[in-house]
């Protein structure tokens, strides 16, 4: 969704329709974030009704100056989801951290939450820095001792990674303008 | 605040993005942001490549959150309305329902009295605005037909002079002064008529005007000004002339012809 300013605009004004749509855009993305977190299906749908709730209650806030739309709903979804497990147990919150570590891939298979896209094809460093802090929710703090390296070669990593996804996406965007300019 | 190039390579927009950054940095970099274009442009595609991150990562939750996130929506609008609806029951059955009924009626037709005056008073005002805007429609159509009505005047005044098989027309060329200006003058001897087409003539500075002269034995007689703003202008005929000549004079005319600002002129 690229220009949804309207859509946001109607949404702030509390139309129930601009929230439908608002949600068949997003809540794919934003439970593939939450799953990913949580690594709890039945608590990731929770999570996500609730993200969307307080969204909804909170739409005035929203100030589109400050950043994209998408932005300001993962947020919501990170502090939601962070929230939840802040709540869980101490002990099983350690365990999810060793979760990370050992079980990783089975429950990824399990929960079909393996990385794909553009991600996927980045080295593996970089793949697994921005998995931490984006999609499992870590700060930098906690996923430089996560991943065993100091903290600024962990905020190297981020900092490389992002500009290989950006090298990744304009030159994807190059290509389809190109395709679209054969095509007209 | 840190310089732009700072910022980028710390990683302080990602940690913006994730909602990672100290709150007294929040501050100044959105300051920063609404600023410095280049900055901003830079977090915009940050939070894009992330987005399409996102989306290429998506997994479809089941259909029945969107329908728990609806009706759970539903209900929240029902419980901010219920408390006023059970307030209004639990008065009605009091001992004082008939002086509450009565209230509420009263209530009700002031209420419905003052929704009457406000749509009222909006209709008034919309009636008024409306009003004026078709009055200045109206003024801007009369001014319309006037200058229509100016034009089929000149071009008939035109049509009839030209068609006379006893007038002459005449071209006026203009020189280095006005060197693409261009004048058409048309005389009948036998009504004892002149006018002057002045379409292509240069328009000229405010407080400068055209004016016509006659050639009679010498002496520059005055025909008259040609007004720019007419495509064809009358002007007074002038017998025995030997030449029509155009010169540029002060706003409003001169007695005598100011030789030196002679534009075009033509022999009869």
């Amino acid at each position: 969704m690229k220009d949804n300013t309207l859509l946001i605009e109607q949404f702030q004004n509390r139309d129930e329709a601009a929230l439908s749509k608002l949600y068949d855009s997003y809540s794919g993305a934003i439970y593939g974030v939450i799953i990913r977190m949580c690594r709890n299906e039945e608590a990731a749908q929770e999570i996500l009704q609730e993200t969307f709730m307080k969204a909804w209650n909170k739409s005035h806030l929203y100030d589109a100056s400050k950043g994209k739309f998408y932005t300001w709903l993962y947020r919501i979804a990170r502090n939601t989801t962070l929230n939840f497990l802040r709540k869980q147990d101490k002990l099983i919150q350690t365990e999810d951290l060793s979760v990370y570590k050992d079980e990783g891939i089975t429950e990824n298979q399990e929960l079909h939450t393996e990385l794909k896209g553009v991600l996927a094809k980045l080295e593996p460093h970089h793949q697994k820095a921005i998995q931490l802090v984006y999609f499992n929710g870590l700060t930098h703090k906690e996923a430089h001792e996560e991943m065993g390296v100091p903290l600024g070669t962990f905020k190297s990593y981020v900092r490389q990674a992002v500009e290989k996804l950006r090298g990744h996406y304009a030159k994807e965007s190059l290509i389809l303008i190109c395709i679209l300019e054969l095509l007209t | 605040m840190k310089d732009r190039k700072t910022i980028i390579e710390s990683g302080m927009l990602e940690m913006y993005l994730l909602g990672l950054l100290p709150d007294e940095q929040v501050t100044a970099l959105e300051k920063m942001l609404a600023e410095d274009a280049v900055l901003a442009k830079k977090y915009a595609e940050i939070e894009q490549d992330f987005e399409n991150v996102s989306l290429e990562n998506a997994i479809q939750p089941p259909n029945f959150i969107k329908e728990d996130l609806f009706a759970a929506i539903q209900e929240e609008a029902n419980v901010k309305t219920l408390p006023k609806e059970e307030k209004l029951a639990d008065e009605q059955n009091g001992g004082k329902t008939v002086s509450f009924l009565w209230i509420g009626i009263a209530a009700g037709i002031a209420a419905m009295f003052m929704i009457s005056a406000l749509w009222m008073f909006n209709q008034w005002n919309a009636t008024q605005n409306d009003l004026q805007i078709t009055q200045q429609e109206l003024q801007t159509i009369k001014e319309q037909i006037a200058n229509l009505e100016g034009n089929l005047k000149d071009a008939e005044l035109l049509a009839e002079v030209v068609k006379d098989p006893n007038t002459l027309q005449y071209s006026l060329k203009g020189n280095d002064k006005i060197p693409n200006g261009f004048a058409t003058a048309y005389i009948n001897h036998q009504d004892k008529s002149a006018i002057v087409n002045a379409q292509k003539l240069p328009a000229l500075p405010a407080d400068k005007t055209y004016q016509m002269w006659a050639d009679v034995d010498g002496e520059m007689i005055n025909m008259g000004i040609i007004d720019k703003s007419k495509d064809v202008v009358v002007l007074n005929y002038i017998d025995k002339a030997t030449s029509l000549n155009i010169t540029i004079e002060p706003a409003g005319g001169s007695d005598h012809a100011t030789v030196s600002q002679l534009v075009t002129n033509v022999y009869l």
